[in-house]
């Protein structure tokens, strides 16, 4: 055994923890080796004056730790952590909130004393466009074309009717003059009772030819006012469809 | 026959506060006396004590009757201890109190014989007062292994448990311990 290796047997031996089978090599060694023999007696004059040193008496106040474990038990339980513990679930709490204020891209402003909260992106509200199809523009256009051309024919077909009631009265009204005039020549040559019937056969045919020419007139007008209002609710409902304002 | 300390815990799980206090009454000087030598401060002992009481009392619920109880005892109490320990290193402040000349006397008081005679208290002070300087100018980990094994009589196995180091470790502390204490005594032995 080398001295190292009995002066740490030593220690060992003093507080009881030496193997048997060690305490005849330290023995052999301690009696060949006048150093480690010193040691040795060192070792046991420290241990002997630490030995000095007695047991100090306190005791514990009890009714203090009966009140603290009364304290203890009234904690609920989350609060009796410490303060790094709550430190760091606040922490993770506070990440937990800006991570989802994040996520949700939420906006917080304060502004004029008003605290606005908004969740999500804003909705974007899609603006109308007008239509910007070239082939539909083209049709569209085509068929106020042709609408027009219509409209007009029947504007143009009107004006001829007009013309002809225009003429028809006339020639009626030069008829009844030279119908006046000869009845009168007759009342002035043959002054007869005669006289009388052909006034009403005059006034009879008169008011056939204003009867007639009213009733055209009538069928003439409701069949243009038909055509134009069909013509132009087409129009503008064409025209509309496609953002179109007559007349912009 | 005395009733085992793990039948006291056995009770204090089912709410048994006269069995908190007979395990208190105990152990509190024993407690008392390791916390004393490791802090060497009175009053953060006594803290560290009822801490100690009041984490066994809190943690009875889940105490099993495995190895000893005065092993997870200590366990507990070195451990607190160690953070008083780190927490004075941290804040660099050291008890004055056990410092004063009058407060060492009063410790001392408690480690003479009842009835000496003047010299006798003097030159008991004086050694006392050595031992504990001594001890004091140990590291920390060395002077708790001491304290286990000198003063309560702790195996090295059960003090490898306490501290949850290895065996070598322990015996190392100690051998190291001997050899300085040896020479920081020995104007007195």
């Amino acid at each position: 055994m080398e001295c190292e290796e009995a002066r740490k047997r030593i220690v060992d031996f003093f507080y009881d923890e030496l193997e048997p089978d060690t305490m005849s090599s330290l023995q052999e060694h301690l009696a060949r080796c006048d150093n480690c023999s010193e040691y040795k007696q060192e070792i046991q004059s420290a241990i002997q004056c630490l030995d000095q040193q007695k047991e100090l008496q306190s005791s514990i106040d009890l009714v203090a730790l009966h009140d603290a474990i009364e304290r203890k038990s009234r904690t609920w339980g989350l609060f009796s952590y410490r303060l790094p513990v709550w430190g760091t679930v606040l922490f993770v709490l506070f990440g937990i909130v800006l991570s989802a204020f994040a996520l949700t891209k939420t906006e917080v402003q304060y502004t004029n004393n008003t605290l606005t909260i908004r969740f999500g992106e804003p909705i974007a509200v899609p603006q109308a466009q007008p239509q910007t199809d070239p082939i539909a523009q083209a049709k569209l256009q085509a068929k106020i074309d042709d609408l027009t051309k219509r409209t007009d024919k029947i504007l143009t077909e009107y004006k001829k009717d007009q013309l002809k009631f225009q003429s028809q009265l006339t020639k009626e009204m030069r008829d009844s003059h030279n119908t006046t005039l000869k009845m009168i020549k007759d009342y002035e040559s043959r002054r007869d009772v005669q006289l009388a019937n052909l006034v009403q056969q005059i006034q009879l045919k008169h008011y056939q030819s204003l009867v007639a020419m009213k009733n055209e007139f009538e069928l003439l007008a409701s069949q243009t006012e038909k055509e134009f209002k069909r013509s132009y609710s087409t129009m503008a409902a064409m025209a509309g469809l496609l953002s179109y304002q007559p007349g912009q | 026959m005395e009733i085992t300390d793990h039948e006291l815990m056995r009770k204090i799980k089912d709410g048994d506060m006269p069995a908190f206090d007979t395990l208190v009454r105990r152990w509190e000087h024993r407690l008392y006396n390791v916390v004393c030598k490791i802090l060497s401060d009175p009053e953060t002992t006594k803290d560290v004590c009822q801490d100690t009481f009041l984490k066994i009392y809190q943690t009875a619920k889940k105490y099993r009757p495995i190895g000893h109880f005065e092993t997870w005892l200590y366990r507990i109490a070195v451990n607190r201890s160690i953070n008083e320990l780190k927490k004075r290193k941290r804040h660099q402040t050291y008890s004055l109190a056990y410092d004063d000349e009058d407060e060492k006397g009063t410790f001392c008081h408690n480690l003479i014989d009842p009835e000496p005679q003047p010299d006798e208290i003097v030159q008991q002070n004086e050694i006392a007062s050595c031992i504990q300087d001594a001890l004091k100018n140990l590291p920390a980990d060395q002077r708790i292994v001491v304290i286990l094994r000198h003063y309560e009589g702790l195996k090295f196995q059960q003090i490898a448990e306490v501290l949850n180091c290895p065996l070598g470790t322990v015996k190392s502390r100690i051998y190291s311990a001997m050899d300085q204490l040896k020479m920081m005594l020995k104007h007195i032995i």
